[in-house]
């Protein structure tokens, strides 16, 4: 889907495409510490990366290129949902598989959410989230012998 | 037919029972994102000492290959492949389940699968003595050229702009550099950090890169996360037959390619299941649909990644060398047992073997009812899970299955960081599948120049080693053509266009 | 009264057996055998011939082995440490890999940091060659080898590893120069060797057995020929005096309580004593050796001295 003939450049993908460059030298230049037979590889895909970054900013100022189609939907949400990925990933030696696992699920079950929550949905979505985790936990575990890191608690 | 006489072995109540509860087991663990048919081999080994050789292999091979196709259900459903081999399953499949045709997926998924496991198996049964000597054909050399005509894919696996998907192409080539080299023991790009002394997983960085973004996508906004049509969901066999048998040609294509790529030990099921992907879409009389929902592109991936598994069979058991990462598993079974595998093994151990070939083909077939049934039952759940659950669910899955991959929390971690990247490179038009491309293909690619480099300066000449050798020069014409093909594709169809005005 | 008695002796002693918790019951659930590689290698092949004696000798416990391969074994080895130190976790460690990987990298670990408690077997150095190699004997290799120097290719498993320094060894004494191009793992090392692509492979008495007819073994790095392997002669025996191979053993985090380590020790020893053990190791083409905690020791300063020469000598670049 090139829309070559759509008014608006592709302003990120020029953005990117300078990131790239300075991405390929850095590479050219941390393998040149490694030896004959490492640094050939490496060193291709660097220079062949700043080539190609140079002809898509050619090509995006010649008025081709591809740019993105902007997002609906919330932003906060967005990054929140991340954040508690990487806190959920980052805790699990601290607290547990398990404790951060169930943390990591309400806030992700939190940020799911669109609609209000009444006890009930409270109460069952709760249930079936704890569920979830100390199942699959368990079948993990138990049954396939894997065995997982405990922190302060489970 | 070979050694039919060992058909009836195949066919007693134990043996048929054997190979359900393999394909049941496959299917659930290869399903569950992170959980690879190497694990699920490799995990369920033990069960299978106490058993006669020949159904302990059923039971292997069984689990093999269910967990193979299983790898479907979360490509379809969720958009992650549940084992690599299901990468391409993703593209076609998560679309039509998104409009509301996951129940047509699934089963199309099924049939293919069935399919493509029965070509392998017939493979393997009829011509494997002979077909395991294409494995040796293929030298390093030959595996650099491969791995570069699998990058050319590149250019038919990215939206948008090629140029971008080369790039992204690269990033996957530089982050299968990470670690410890396997050729010169170099230190590379790891920042100093020990965690990446073994370099980036697959496995992990395809959940990241495929599941992650979803997942952010799913959080934001409140409209379903699959299209309700208001029916009931069904199997759609009638339909889905029709689909696969008008394309019966790109089945077959599909299925034979798996069984090559799956002799070749160095190569596997995501790759096979790329070049029959790539292959069908360059075929095809619509290969703009692809990656929207086109059948055609889920036919072509599972029937291949599917024929891997009787294809890797070929090696392991003639040459004692495994064609794929399970065989390797299954191989060290069979050392355990006491079995000598080699080109001996047809004749002396006979019995062992065709009950096991039999066996196989067998629980191909028998993947046919318990895939439908298990798909079915997971869509009609999958439907009806508000999407307030829905989302934790699948974070959990991705937590958990890229920490279970070497059991590593920092691996858990990587997933995270490699799918917010993902996301954000999403949002300058470079998407994961080059990515992906890369990263699988970068070592077989760098291993094959170094050592392809290293023989032919002793041999004195690095030239002839890597122009000079015959199935290289159909690589490397295979590669000119596959370049050259978007270029008069296109120009053809603008002289149709021009004539048509 | 006398009920009494009972009831408190019987209280008191179940008091104690919980203070001394796992002295008398270790282990007391599935250990976790962690292989540092990926499945089907020799490490998980040995393995798994051990895995139905454990459940023997430990009194009904199994094993649940898992792999965590990258890095050449370092992926795994620098994180032995950090693991649950109760004496449910053990790990496979692999002799040259761990002294050389240090001395060459920042691996993440040092030598010393890994606990060994058992080296159960070895796997004798072997140089193999196609059957339709023009090289049937070891002579006719040497020959080769210094005919033209560098135009002789073997292949091996990995950079610096048990094949590598193989080679090096065998090359120095000899006074030949071979081409060695390093392969990931046995599989694609001997898939090289019987397609024809390297002239011969430095591997093991194992791949010898596992490839059968397909491949001559020239010569195993043993003290007496190996009895599966009756035809192929040591290197002794035709004036090289090379014996090697790689170890394999048995590591625990370090801060694991020393009697559970004796006890693991103790299990280790008894398998590897079980005349149905030793003879399927044989059978596979490895050579089972004892070297327990008493003489970890005296071994590893043994060893480490005849690498460290070695590395040094061999020109490997020490940091």
């Amino acid at each position: 889907m090139s829309n070559s003939d759509s008014p608006s450049r592709d302003v990120r993908g020029i953005f990117a495409s300078c990131l790239i460059i300075l991405a390929g030298g850095l590479i050219i230049q941390a393998s040149s510490s490694y030896g004959m037979l490492g640094s050939v590889f490496p060193r291709t895909i660097g220079v062949t990366m700043i080539v190609l970054a140079v002809v898509y900013i050619v090509m995006v100022s010649l008025g081709k290129g591809a740019s993105v189609a902007p997002l609906d939907g919330s932003r906060w949400r967005r990054i929140a949902i991340f954040c508690v990925l990487l806190a959920w990933t980052l805790l699990l030696d601290v607290l547990g598989f398990l404790t951060a696992s169930l943390a990591g699920y309400c806030a992700a079950l939190l940020i799911a959410n669109f609609d209000h929550w009444t006890p009930r949905r409270a109460i069952t979505y709760c249930g079936v989230g704890a569920a979830v985790v100390v199942g699959l936990f368990l079948l993990f575990g138990q049954v396939l012998k894997v065995p997982f890191p405990t922190g302060m608690f489970i | 037919m070979p050694g039919i006489e060992y058909f009836l072995n195949a066919v007693t109540p134990f043996a048929l029972l054997i190979a359900v509860a393999g394909i049941v087991a496959g299917v659930v663990i290869g399903a569950l994102p992170g959980l690879t048919a190497t694990m699920a081999v490799a995990v369920l080994v033990p069960f299978t000492f106490g058993m006669d050789p020949g159904i302990a292999l059923i039971a292997l091979g069984a689990i093999y290959m269910g967990a193979i196709y299983g790898g479907a259900y979360s490509a379809i459903l969720l958009n992650t492949p549940g084992t690599p081999s299901a990468i391409c399953t993703t593209f076609d499949g998560y679309p039509m389940a998104k409009r509301g045709d996951g129940d047509l997926a699934l089963t199309l998924a099924c049939l293919a699968s069935v399919i493509g496991g029965l070509i392998g198996g017939v493979f393997l049964l009829m011509l494997a003595p002979p077909l395991a000597t294409v494995a040796l054909r293929f030298g390093p050399v030959e595996y650099f050229w491969l791995a570069l005509f699998g990058l050319t894919l590149i250019s038919s696996l990215s939206e948008g702009s090629v140029v971008k998907g080369a790039i992204g192409g690269c990033i996957g080539l530089l982050l299968s550099t990470i670690g410890v080299a396997e050729v010169g023991g170099d230190v590379r790009f790891t920042g100093g950090s020990t965690a990446l002394l073994g370099g980036i997983d697959v496995v992990s960085a395809l959940i990241g890169l495929y599941c992650v973004p979803v997942l952010i996508e799913l959080v934001a906004t409140p409209t379903p996360h699959m299209q309700l049509t208001g029916r009931v969901a069904s199997f759609r066999l009638v339909e889905a037959w029709r689909h696969v048998r008008a394309a019966w040609f790109n089945l077959t294509r599909s299925s034979v390619i798996g069984t090559i790529v799956g002799i070749l030990p160095g190569a596997g099921g995501s790759i096979a299941s790329l070049v029959s992907y790539s292959e069908a879409r360059r075929a095809s009389k619509h290969p703009e649909n692809f990656g929207k929902g086109e059948p055609d592109g889920i036919i072509a991936s599972e029937s291949a990644n599917n024929a891997t598994v009787g294809g890797g069979f070929i090696p392991t058991l003639v040459l004692g060398i495994p064609g794929t990462p399970p065989d390797a598993v299954i191989l060290g079974a069979l050392m355990v047992q006491g079995i000598r595998v080699g080109p001996q093994l047809f004749t002396e151990q006979a019995d062992t073997v065709y009950t096991f070939i039999y066996g196989l083909i067998i629980a191909s077939i028998l993947m046919l009812p318990i895939g439908l049934l298990v798909g079915r039952y997971a869509f009609q759940s999958l439907i009806r899970v508000p999407k307030a659950l829905l989302a934790p669910s699948v974070a959990f899955m991705t937590v958990l299955g890229s920490y279970a991959v070497h059991n590593n929390t920092h691996e858990a971690l990587q997933m995270v960081v490699i799918g917010g990247f993902a996301w954000v490179m999403g949002r300058f038009g470079f998407t994961a599948s080059p990515i992906v491309l890369g990263l699988i293909l970068g070592s077989i690619a760098e291993g094959g120049f170094v050592q392809g480099h290293m023989i032919g300066t002793a041999k004195g000449s690095v030239l002839m080693e890597f122009f000079g050798r015959p199935i290289s020069m159909v690589i490397i014409v295979m590669l000119v053509l596959g370049l050259l093909y978007p270029l008069l594709s296109r120009r053809a169809k603008k002289k149709e266009r021009v004539n048509e005005q | 009264m006398k009920t009494m008695k009972h009831l408190i002796c019987s209280s008191l002693l179940v008091g104690f057996s919980c203070l001394a918790i796992g002295a008398d019951n270790f282990p007391d659930k599935t250990i976790n055998y962690i292989i540092p590689f990926g499945p089907g290698g020799e490490s998980d092949v040995t393995a798994r011939f051990q895995e139905p004696f454990f459940k023997k000798y430990s009194g009904g416990q199994t094993v649940a082995i898992q792999y965590r391969a990258g890095a050449g074994g370092a992926a795994a080895w620098s994180q032995l440490n950090g693991m649950t130190a109760d004496g449910h976790t053990m790990m496979g460690t692999n002799l040259p890999h761990i002294v050389f990987q240090p001395m060459e990298t920042n691996s993440g670990y040092k030598t010393d940091d890994l606990n060994t408690i058992y080296w159960f077997h070895f796997t004798p150095d072997a140089l193999l060659v196609h059957k339709d190699s023009p090289f049937k004997t070891l002579a006719d290799f040497t020959a080769a080898a210094k005919a033209s120097p560098g135009a002789v290719t073997v292949s091996g498993t990995g950079t610096k590893s048990g094949n590598d320094l193989a080679k090096a060894r065998f090359d120095k004494m000899a006074g030949t120069k071979t081409s060695y191009i390093p392969f990931k793992g046995t599989g694609a090392s001997n898939t090289a060797l019987l397609g024809k692509q390297v002239s011969a492979t430095w591997g093991y008495t194992t791949s010898a057995l596992q490839l059968g007819d397909q491949v001559r073994c020239l010569a195993v790095a043993l003290e007496k020929r190996h009895p599966r392997l009756p035809d192929c002669p040591t290197f002794r025996e035709l004036g090289f005096d090379l014996i090697g191979g790689v170890y394999r053993g048995l590591a625990v985090p370090a801060a694991t309580p020393k009697d559970r380590q004796a006890k693991l020790a103790g299990i280790i020893e008894k398998i590897n004593h079980d005349p149905e053990f030793i003879q399927k190791m044989v059978d596979a083409g490895y050579t089972v050796i004892d070297v327990g905690p008493s003489k970890m020791v005296e071994f590893m300063t043994k060893i480490k001295k005849e690498y460290g020469e070695a590395a040094s000598e061999l020109g490997l670049q020490v940091k």
